[in-house]
């Protein structure tokens, strides 16, 4: 640990948008009420795949409480996301037309008044059964993306390409868990001869394990307030989990520049990766109001969470290790299907990210890897915490400790063995563990040394001891798992402030999800230019005072926004040194800033913040942004330079700008969790008995909040592995489940209940800012997968679908498959 | 579909039994009951039920609160409140198993709103039934879940409809031999629990037999069980609100060392709470060791027709009867 360094950085401190929210004074996007504000509703698809023949809404037009209705024919259309409204809908519950009423009581009328005329089309709600030859295309025009994945860093949240085709298996024999000779594949990584570590293996293992499909499930269903003003301007109050692609993102579905648009999000009640960017239910009542020039609310139901919402996507992975009798993994080769629903190509993501995360978490000296998503008439699968890594988390977990009996080695030992763990203290990038198919170097690595410190927080002997053994009805398991993100990224955007009254403002520009990253921005500004922490503001929530960057997800914040802040405020501290030479006499590099002084090294000449602040407003030039160093005119964002609008002139303004020259290697966040399950073997019921879940973060920043997202990752995990699904008829494509005690996300009795140590190992990322990775989305992952992991150690029997339902557990006891 | 508005309505709050009747006799089907409103606030926001006047019954003084009757046993009024029937020291008294039923429905908010009357004639959690499907429960002529998603669903004594019953109260209440009393226009009526539940094959749209113009007043749980061995179990996914997979309620009397008498009763099983006579009869006359235990579990479901997502629940009910039985206390 080299916390011990910092001044802030590493201490709790009060976020400052905490008291807001346990006072409820904190504003969600449907607390705002305006004068003379209509209501939205829907009107939505009772068919998993129709087509619309013809839209009526004469008598809805006759009520006189409706004052603007849209069809699918009145927004832009979408080549593979979510159109606003879809004349097509492709799954239960999407939305062709809209209206604006008086009240929400009138628009619920009026949307029963219009009558639509259907044509039902054949749906598929199984990405299995997407594949096979007969089987019917979930869109019309194909059932597979085929564009590029997009990069991890959009987690899809936009970038890949639109490309769609029609893809069957034609060859292949649908009668196992995994489609026996399959066809073409749409993603595939190699590298080394996967053959010849196979050759070199001493044991080799397969199973066909799949992940679960889940609603991302966020307490804040997706409301909007829309005003389209006559002067073309529009204002938009929104849940989202990112100012800058939400803001760019609905300019364009709305067609105006994000100059006349403007983003107001203070307070976001969770998104787990759904509310990355601008969603449809943004643009219903923008597309009513423009009719109308009045604000319109649309108020997100938890139903329509479900239909209209976002979920994490089927992943079934057909998995073959190799492994040396030392545990070594010789050769790893998977074969997977993920679905991307209805509504996005997303798939092709989920598969890219998680093989990265099985090759970060696993080191296999070769490897192939193929994949191919497919589309099905489900809600859209768009990224959820981890999406794809905390799947494959899941689905490897098992088949690791597979291999591991295969070779006589204790699984914990095998996963510490191939874990990422770097070799020497620098970033080397010739030995550091890699990732991906280029082999890119991991700016640092150390797993191992987190699974050695939860085996170590848990007793992992004793309670390997205690595997197998007995208690009444109850057997005991002990399991393993990891998982793993990239969490940092530059080419973003920072943007600060000192002003006159010697306040440091941090404009930066992550959302205000719950998870606090924000203010951590704020809080290793003020390590950078070590100010007392009473002197520093972070804004948020405006994108009018937004620099630009990539949204708060992919646990990345905390690099990203960081990085991209503290260069803005070594940029800071760099011209406080400069005004003081110029005021005080001297060269800058004689002047220190510290304690909120600018102070002459020998002689102890000072300008507080505030006297330096009034100078570069004196001074003018760069110093106010006045005149922007062609550096930043040539590179920022033109969304950061209208965010420094408002202090140009009147404070010192300072841009950051992160570039490839910021980063030498894929930044990977991971987390290495041991549980301990009991399994009751005439109940089915299996409960978590303990959990470690140790994380490779770098820097912790924020140690509460830092524990908190290990807290809440790890139990969203085992509610993950243990009790949460999204199921549909088949047969109608409607999905069954849609309230939250039909879809059994864990909740507080089922958090309480599990005792929990988190911990970190805290070696810094040479990279990030003040040493700082992520932590949001890993937990989860190594969560889910060590309860796997547990339940099969308990009961000898590998877990092939989730969640492990009581039934589930029964099922393989009842069959004999169990060992008890 | 999904507009979660409920439509313009009257709102009516009842000032006494008599006054609840009448009105829901003057409207007929187009009024509807809440109590709690836990659950029929959900179906009106659905807009699947659309009633034009609502009768509100929370205000109703005597149907609220728990007492014990003079020969021992305990009336309670169909308003209190779960929370209520937990802490109640006249049934924690002499009927825990109540309370240990209660204890685990729902969630504290829950359980602090919603009442025990509405425990007991609460309806079908099929999720094709709730999610607006044409099944036989909706009047329709076929079921879903046959084909379809059924683990949740029925494995005995069901009729074209599998539902399964979900109430956790009622089993323990049944358990107890309780009595419901009922206030229609022709005055009261009072029938065992067991004779109230209705299952498929007599009318399929309806799991009781309260009529659209009565109201169940009371619960009245006689002095027979008084002082039992009682046991009381919940099988579910998760620990946070869920409804039984199974569950399981048993009263045991023992006279030197035998059972003397002994009620199983089980949800999650029929469209009906469902008593293991099987077991009953087995284990009665025997002392409660593990062999008798074992073998009295042995075959709890004699006419099981399981669905192939829904077998595991023969074995369940079999080592929750063995539990039952043994750990009663």
């Amino acid at each position: 640990m080299s916390n011990h360094d910092f001044q802030y950085v590493g201490q709790d401190f009060e976020v400052p948008d905490g008291r807001a929210k346990v006072t409820g004074e904190a504003k969600y996007a449907d607390d705002y009420l305006f004068d003379n504000a209509l209501q939205a509703k829907t009107v939505k698809s009772p068919y998993a795949h129709a087509r619309v023949r013809s839209i009526d809404t004469s008598a809805a037009e006759q009520l006189s409480s409706v004052k603007a209705i849209i069809t699918h024919e009145d927004v832009p259309d979408s080549p593979i996301g979510q159109p606003i409204l879809d004349g097509e809908p492709k799954t239960f519950g999407y939305p062709v037309a809209a209206v604006a009423a008086d009240d929400e009581y009138a628009a619920a009328a009026a949307v029963e008044a219009i009558d639509v005329e259907w044509e039902v089309l054949d749906h598929v709600v199984d990405p299995v059964e997407a594949l096979k030859p007969g089987a019917p295309n979930p869109r019309s025009n194909g059932n597979v993306p085929t564009g590029e994945a997009a990069g991890e860093s959009a987690e899809g949240q936009g970038g890949g390409t639109a490309a769609i085709d029609t893809v069957k298996w034609t060859d292949a024999d649908f009668s196992g868990r995994y489609p026996e000779n399959p066809g073409e594949y749409t993603l595939k990584w190699s590298w080394g001869d996967v053959s010849q570590g196979f050759d070199r293996a001493d044991h080799i293992v397969e199973d066909v394990v799949t992940a679960q499909p889940i609603p991302t499930n966020p307490m804040e269903p997706r409301s909007t307030g829309a005003h389209w003003q006559s002067n073309g301007k529009v204002k938009a109050w929104v849940s989202s989990q990112s100012m800058s692609l939400t803001h760019t993102g609905l300019a364009g579905m709305l067609g105006v520049s994000p100059q006349n648009l403007t983003l107001i999000n203070n307070f976001t009640g969770g998104g787990f990766g759904s509310k990355g960017t601008s969603y449809p239910q943004m643009g219903v009542p923008a597309y009513l109001s423009k009719q109308i020039n009045r604000p319109v609310k649309i108020r997100g139901t938890r139903k329509e969470e479900f239909h209209w919402g976002n979920g994490r996507s089927t992943l079934v992975s057909k998995i073959r290790i190799g492994v040396d009798d030392d545990g070594r993994i010789t050769a790893l080769d998977i074969e997977s299907i993920a679905d991307s629903g209805a509504y996005s190509n997303s798939a092709m993501s989920t598969l890219s990210s998680a093989y990265n995360c099985i090759l970060q978490c696993y080191q296999p000296e070769t490897a192939r890897l193929r994949g191919i998503g497919v589309f099905t008439n489900t809600p859209k699968r768009w990224p959820m915490r981890g999406p794809g890594q905390n799947q494959a988390g899941l689905v490897i977990s098992q088949v690791a400790d597979m291999a591991a009996e295969a070779a006589g080695v204790d699984p914990l030992d095998l996963k510490i063995t191939n874990a990422a763990q770097q070799e020497t203290d620098e970033f080397d990038p010739e030995t550091a563990p890699k990732t991906g198919n280029e082999r890119a170097p991991l700016t640092s690595a150390h797993l191992g040394t987190a699974y050695e410190q939860a085996a170590e927080a848990v007793n992992y002997d004793e309670l390997r001891q205690r595997s197998g053994t007995r208690e009444g009805s109850k057997v005991y398991g002990v399991g393993t798992a990891s998982a793993s993100h990239q969490s940092g990224y530059i080419g973003f955007d920072g943007l600060v402030a000192v002003h006159t009254d010697g306040t440091v403002e941090v404009r930066q520009g992550a959302g205000n999800l719950g998870t606090e990253s924000f203010a951590a921005v704020a809080r290793m500004v003020a390590e950078t230019l070590d100010v007392p922490w009473e002197q520093v503001e972070v804004s948020w929530g405006r994108s009018d005072k937004s620099s630009f960057t990539l949204g708060q997800f992919s646990s990345n914040t905390t690099f990203t926004e960081g990085l991209a802040n503290v260069k803005a405020a070594e940029t800071a501290a760099q011209y406080l040194r400069e005004l003081a030479a110029e005021e005080l006499g001297g060269t800058a590099e004689a002047y220190d800033v510290s304690g909120g002084m600018v102070s002459h090294g020998e002689s102890g000449e000072s300008l507080t913040l505030a006297e330096a602040a009034q100078v570069a407003v004196d001074t003018g030039g760069k110093y106010t942004a006045e005149e922007i160093p062609d550096f930043y005119q040539e590179n920022l964002v033109p969304l950061t330079i209208a965010a420094a609008q408002g202090v140009m002139g009147n404070s010192l303004v300072a841009f950051g700008k992160t570039t490839g020259e910021d980063l030498g290697g894929f930044v990977t966040s991971f987390a290495g969790a041991i549980a301990e399950v009991s399994v009751d073997v005439e109940t089915g019921k299996v409960r978590v008995e303990e959990m470690a879940n140790w994380n490779d973060s770098g820097t912790i920043v924020h140690p509460d909040s830092y524990h908190a997202q290990i807290e809440g990752g790890a139990i969203q995990g085992i509610g993950y592995a243990l009790s949460e699904h999204y199921l549909h008829d088949e047969d109608t494509g409607i999905p069954l489940n849609t309230d939250l005690y039909k879809n059994k996300p864990p909740s507080i009795q089922d958090y309480s209940e599990t005792p929990l140590q988190t911990g970190g190992v805290g070696e810094p990322d040479p990279f990030g800012p003040h040493g700082a990775k992520g932590v949001g989305e890993p937990p989860y992952g190594a969560a889910a997968g060590a309860v796997a992991s547990a339940v099969r150690d308990a009961i000898g029997v590998t877990f092939h679908e989730f969640p492990i339902s009581p039934s589930k557990v029964l099922e393989k006891i009842d069959s004999g498959e169990a060992d008890i | 579909m999904q507009q979660d508005m409920i439509p313009p309505l009257t709102h009516v709050d009842a000032t006494s039994v008599d006054d609840a009747v009448a009105t829901l006799q003057e409207h007929g089907t187009d009024a509807a009951t809440i109590a709690g409103n836990t659950d029929e606030i959900n179906w009106m926001k659905n807009r699947m039920r659309t009633p034009e006047v609502l009768v509100d019954l929370k205000g109703i003084d005597e149907m609220r609160g728990i007492e014990s009757t003079s020969d021992g046993g305990v009336r309670i009024g169909a308003l209190t409140t779960l929370s209520n029937v937990v802490d109640s020291d006249a049934v924690n008294a002499g009927f825990s198993v109540i309370a240990d039923a209660a204890g685990e429905i729902a969630t504290p908010q829950i359980r602090n709103q919603g009442t025990i009357g509405g425990n007991i004639t609460q309806d079908s959690r099929c999720w094709y039934y709730r999610n607006g499907f044409d099944c036989y429960r909706a009047g329709g002529n076929t079921c879903y879940a046959i084909t379809g998603e059924s683990r949740d669903h029925a494995v005995t004594d069901y009729s074209r409809c599998i539902t399964a019953h979900p109430s956790d109260g009622a089993v323990a209440l049944m358990a107890l031999e309780a009595e419901v009393v009922i206030e229609g226009p022709r005055g009261t009526r009072r029938e065992p629990l067991s004779d109230f539940f209705v299952g498929p094959e007599e009318n399929i749209t309806v799991m009781n037999d309260l009529a659209h113009e009565e109201i169940l007043t009371h619960i009245e749980v006689p002095s027979t069980w008084s002082g039992a061995s009682f046991y009381y179990e919940k099988v579910t996914d998760r620990e946070s609100w869920d409804f039984p997979i199974v569950n399981i309620a048993a009263a045991i009397q023992t006279s030197g060392g035998s059972v003397s008498d002994v009620r199983i009763v089980s949800n999650g099983l029929a469209p009906t709470p469902k008593r293991l006579r099987n077991a009953e009869s087995a284990i009665t006359g025997q002392q409660i060791t593990e062999s008798n235990a074992a073998s009295a579990a042995g075959t709890v479901l004699p006419n099981a027709a399981p669905q192939p997502d829904n077998r595991f629940k023969l074995g369940l009910a079999e080592n929750l009867t063995e539990r039952a039985l043994l750990g009663a206390e």
